[in-house]
Parts: C-alpha cells; structure tokens; sequence
C-alpha cells in the first residue's frame, strides 16, 4: 500500500535557485583577479601588459567560457525525492544521472551563511554513504522551505523510520510524530563556557596578528608609518599612557577573541532521538548538521595546556563525512568546550554507545627511554645543526630541546589505554591531552609492532585505523608487550564473534 | 605471558631471486644517475662541495647493496607470513630489528587482486593486492594458482559479509 502511493508521488524536478549563477560567476571573477595579482607580483608583469590587446581578448573569451558553462551547469543541474532515492542529475557539457539511496545516507549538515540568509537561501551537503570518492551530494543556494521539505523526507524515508516500515506499515504519521517527540535537548553552550575558552585559547596572538596584517596592507598603499610612529611616541611618552595602552591592547584583543568564538560558536545546541544526533551551531553564518549514532566511528577528547588546567575538553566525531568542503563546512565537533566530566555524561547520554571509564592504565616508566630515542631528531639533531649553522639562534635550539624532552617525558608518565568490553580508550599526554575511544566493531585495522630495543624492555606500539576522511590513525607508542598481544587477540575475536561463516569453500585453507 | 600466534603460511622463497633481481636493477640505475652527475659536474665545473655529496651517495649505495642483494630479501623471506581465515587477514612481516602484526577483518577488505609484473610471470608468483580504507596491502611472492584462489575465497567471502550487514541494516538490527 504504502509503496504504490510512493510511486504514484513522484516529485517533480527541481532546480537551484537562479542566484546560484550568479554566486558562481562573482566566484570566477574573484580567481580571476587573484590570478591578476599573482601574475603581477611573481611575474611582474605591468598593468599595461594585461590589458594588451590579446590580454584583453583572453579575458573576455575566458568570461564568455565561464558564463556559458556555469548557465549550462546550472540548467542541467536537477534534483528529486523518488521512491526512496535521492535521485541528481548534473554536468556542464556532458550530463550525469545518479541514484543515492536513502536509507544509506549518512549525514547531513545545512549551513546558511548570513548573505544567502537575505535571500531566505541554505545550502545542504549530503553524505550518500556510498564508498566511490564522489559521495557527497552538494545542493547550493536553495530555498529554506526546500530544504525544509528534503528534511523532513530523508527522515521519513530513512534510517529512522525503517523500525515503523516493520510494524506492518499502519499508522506512519503516529509513529513519526512520536520520533519528533523522541527528540531531546542535551546541551546548549552557556555563556559562560564562551567566555571561559576564548579568553584561555590563543585568540590574543591572532589578534595581534591580525592588526599587523591590517596595518601592512594598508601601508602597501598609503604612507602611514609617520602617524604610526607618532602614535606610539605618545604612549611611549610616560608610563601611565604605556600602561593604558597595553590595557586597550589586551581588552581589544579580548573583546575580539570573545566575539569571535560567539559568532563561530553561539547558539551551539546538541539534541539526539533514538537514531540520530542534530547540531546547530553559529550566529551570522549557521550550520545544522545531522548524523546517524551509527555511523560515529570513534570519539576523541583534546585539550590545550591552557584548556587541561581547566578541564576544558574539546569533543570530535569520527566519521566518514567530508569535512574538507569549502563551501558547506559540515562540522565533527560535537562540544565545543565542555567540562571534562560534564563531557563524559554527555556523551554517554547523546550517543548511547560510548560509556568512558576511569579505569585506564598507565603505560611503563621504561617507554620515557624509548620515546626519547625515537625523538632523537628532534632535541639532538635539529638543536644541533641550528646551534652549528646558526649560532644567533641558539635560545631557539634551547627551547626545542627542553620542550621535546620534556614533552617526551610527560607523554611517558602519562599516556594510558584501556579495553572495557568491545570499548578501546587511549589517551595520550603531553603537554596537551588526546583521548580516543573506538568500538571494536568500528575499527578497520590494527597493527602491533615491535622494534628491536622495545623487545629488550618488552614493549610494543599499536596502530589502530578508523575509518574518516581522510583515513585516521590512532598510534599509541610503548604498551606493555602483553598488553599489545591481549588487544591482538581481543580484536582477533571481534571479527571472529561477527555473522558465523558458511564453511570454508576452498581447498588451500584445509592445507593448514 | 600471552604470546601473538604467528599466522602460518610463508611466501614463496623464488621471492627473494625476483627481490634481488629488482633491486640490482634499481641500483643500477641510481649508478648511472651519479655517474651521469659525476660526468655533468665534470663538464660544468660545479662547485667541489657536490662532488663530496656524489661520492658519499656512491658509498651508501655500494653499502646498502651488500645489504639489499645479500642480507635483506633473504631475512624479508624468512620473516614474511600470512593468514587468512573465514574472519580476517593476518600479516606479519619483519622480525629482529622491526616486527610487524596486522589484522584485517573479512567486511573491511573493499577489493582484492592479484597483480603479476613481467619477473613475476617468469617465476610463476603474484603479489595479492588487498584494499581497505586508505591504503592496498601486499602480499608478495604466492605462486600463481594459490594467489588466484586466495584472491577467489577472499573477494567470496568479502562479498558474504558485506551482503550479510546490508541485510542487518535492512532488518533495523
């Protein structure tokens, strides 16, 4: 029943908005420009020679390619819910028809920039969980009610209401209204956690940074170091105006780390209903972002130094969505700066899966040795050729050699592991705190090597691959041994304790 | 103590003839790149400082080629060895110096072939290519019949498993 009404309401076509052309077209004139300026900087070509007659000609052949290619983009482009497939098609030239179907979908994150909010415009990135390279689906610059409507479908359609489809396909709105029910709120970011992290992160260099680069653009252009130089000669000139100006500075600096964190981050909510976790997060540009609680592949929780004097912890995802798009910035934190033990709850209870235990162990004082040959390059060789090539360097030779050592040393005392049922917990230290919890059934591979003097302290190092994009690799160096081998044999079982196989169906495993 | 359980079938030792039939020849041929150096350096006068750099290459080179046609292919045969199961793919390579465990479970392998260069056919082996997330392993050195069974019984049972989890998801676990 359900399916044949499916069938027959068959969504019509549709497209981007035209805007979209026109995003695309200021997009190319800015390479364009860039391109100008790389020319005449690198190449030193003068303006004159640009815009030479054949310079000239090349420019406007160029535009004229690129306005009938973006047209051609734009009308062949097409989208539509059909059945339960995300149906695109797509190409300038030469078109392409594509299928996603949408119980596969992995996630999705909306994002609204703050101009195309003016025009009541989103764009959604769509990650269709198929294996190939091309597998995330980008809709530009649609209408908010489109995107409202792609929403509300794929979650009708996907994962979530696979358990609905089972119970003889009867009372389907019911049922949908009470996953939207379901849907709790856990976190909201507070005021407080804002504040608390931009004023403990490095956003002060940033800003100094930044008013350096502002001035020496502006000098490129107009003459202003006179005024410059007399404006510090006045602060410089007692020691009040000094300290008022320093005081300006750091308030500056403050009020700027503070609004930006606010812009990037406020508003950051995380709500969850039996299948998938929603974040929205931002201020002038927002991202709405959801996953399916299964595909998280891993879990990491780092903190600065600054961060770990205040249990402050940063909360990622793991997972198999492109994060590298320009565009649409799908994003893997999931708390942005949280209390550590506030994280651990929170975390238990939004992804019902990950439970962190306090048990973990400490790997063995010996492994300080071990580390501290396998980062000979590092505090010998490079202090050394700095202090031999470039003695008036040579405070910073002191500073990589005391930091590496010392780095080394903490990492020693502190990283730790530990294996709670099918959970893996790793956490290394140094002066800044990784942690890392995996799944065994998440894991794609793991390495256990041995080098020649870990044997003759009996240690091993472990490299466990999850799956993201790109590929993460999580090495912890210097376990116990037996350690190591308890792990081995632990993941061995893993895939042994999956879906029991048919018998062998070929001769040479007999051989054995 | 728990010790790893070495995986138990060993490549073929006609692999270590073929490793040093390929190093030999990659020797020689960053022979003839220094020498063409030596002979460029000669002509255009360069600066004394990169004859240095050219002899001391000439040096490693005729060091690690005692070590590469002699020592290494023999302690790569000896110390190579595989598993494969209706669960997993077990690797194990290197030994005294760096030892190495892998374990890749049957629904992570996404492909798997078997590859056969023109030295490979002559001595009748194939490398086994396996492709996970992020990067191919290789097993080196099988001779050509077991490889294609290998090859057969991993992409079955890969194929199982993968069909296996499209039916759990199906049934909404």
């Amino acid at each position: 029943m359900e399916n044949n009404v499916l069938h027959e309401n068959r969504e019509p076509i549709r497209k981007l908005h035209p805007l979209w052309m026109f995003a695309e077209f200021l997009k190319s004139i800015k390479g364009l420009f860039f391109f100008f300026i790389f020319l005449s900087v690198v190449l030193g070509f003068s303006s004159h020679s640009i815009f030479s007659i054949y310079g000239f000609i090349g420019i406007c052949l160029f535009l004229c390619y690129q306005i009938v290619s973006i047209l051609l983009e734009w009308k062949h482009f097409g989208y539509s819910i059909q059945d339960d497939e995300l149906f695109i098609k797509k190409g300038r030239f030469l078109t392409i028809k594509r299928y996603f179907p949408i119980n596969r979908i992995q996630s999705l994150n909306q994002s609204t920039p703050f101009f195309h909010r003016l025009f009541g415009l989103t764009s959604l990135l769509i990650d269709a969980g198929s294996s190939d390279k091309d597998s995330s689906i980008k809709l530009e610059m649609i209408s908010i009610q489109d995107a409202n409507d792609i929403k509300k479908q794929l979650s009708k359609l996907g994962n979530g209401t696979i358990d609905i489809t089972e119970e003889d396909h009867t009372n389907e709105e019911t049922a949908l209204e009470d996953t939207k029910q379901k849907l709790k709120k856990h976190y909201e970011i507070s005021v407080k956690e804002i504040l608390v992290a931009s004023l403990t992160s490095l956003r002060l260099l940033f800003f100094l940074t930044l008013v350096y680069s502002v001035y020496s653009e502006i000098s490129h252009f107009f003459s202003i170091d006179q005024y410059v130089d007399q404006f510090i000669d006045i602060f410089l000139s007692s020691w009040f105006l000094t300290i008022t100006g320093i005081v300006l500075l750091l308030v500056l600096s403050m009020l700027y780390g503070v609004l930006k964190t606010y812009i990037q981050y406020g508003g950051f909510t995380v709500a969850s209903d039996s299948n998938h976790i929603y974040i929205a997060k931002g201020k002038i540009n927002t991202t709405y972002s959801s996953i399916a609680k299964d595909r998280i592949q891993a879990l990491t929780m780092n903190s600065s130094f600054v961060h770990k004097l205040l249990h402050i912890v940063q909360v990622k995802m793991i997972s198999a969505t492109d994060t590298e798009d320009e565009v649409i910035q799908a994003s893997n934190v999931l708390f942005p700066f949280i209390h550590k033990y506030r994280a651990r709850n929170l975390i238990a209870e939004v992804t019902q899966e990950f439970h962190i235990k306090n048990n973990m162990m400490r790997i063995p004082r010996s492994s300080i040795l071990v580390k501290l040959l396998r980062t000979m390059i590092l505090w010998l060789l490079i202090p050394v050729f700095l202090y031999y090539f470039y003695p008036g360097f040579w405070y910073i030779a002191t500073i990589i050699f005391a930091l590496t050592i010392l780095s080394q040393i903490v990492s020693g005392l502190y990283s730790s592991y530990s294996i709670n049922g099918s959970f893996m917990q790793i956490e290394k230290g140094a002066l800044s705190t990784k942690f890392f919890i995996t799944n065994r059934d998440k894991i794609e591979r793991l390495i256990v090597t041995e080098t020649a003097i870990q044997r003759k302290l009996g240690l091993a190092s472990m490299k466990i691959i999850s799956r993201a994009k790109p590929t993460k690799t999580t090495t912890i160096h210097d376990i116990p041994k037996e350690a190591a081998n308890r792990y081995y044999e632990w993941y061995l079982e893993g895939t042994r304790g999956q879906v029991p196989r048919p018998p062998s169906c070929l001769a040479f495993i007999d051989k054995n | 103590m728990y010790q790893i359980k070495e995986p138990t079938q060993r490549i073929s030792p006609k692999t270590i003839k073929v490793w040093r039939i390929t190093d030999t020849l990659s020797i020689i041929g960053f022979l003839c790149l220094l020498g063409f150096l030596l002979f460029l350096h000669n002509y255009y006068s360069w600066s004394p400082w990169i004859e240095y750099v050219i002899y001391g290459f000439l040096a490693l080179t005729a060091v690690s080629a005692i070590m590469e046609l002699l020592i290494i292919p023999v302690y790569k045969q000896k110390t190579w060895r595989y598993e494969i199961d209706h669960h997993c793919i077990q690797l194990k390579h290197g030994g005294a110096i760096k030892k190495t465990h892998m374990v890749i479970p049957m629904d992570k392998v996404y492909y798997v072939d078997t590859y056969q260069g023109p030295l490979l056919q002559k001595y009748q082996l194939s490398t086994i290519k396996i492709g996970t997330v992020g990067y191919v392993h290789e097993i080196p050195g099988i001779p050509v019949e077991e490889a294609t069974e290998i090859r057969n019984y991993i992409a079955y049972l890969a194929g199982i498993s993968k069909m296996d989890l499209e039916k759990e998801e199906k049934n909404g676990k």
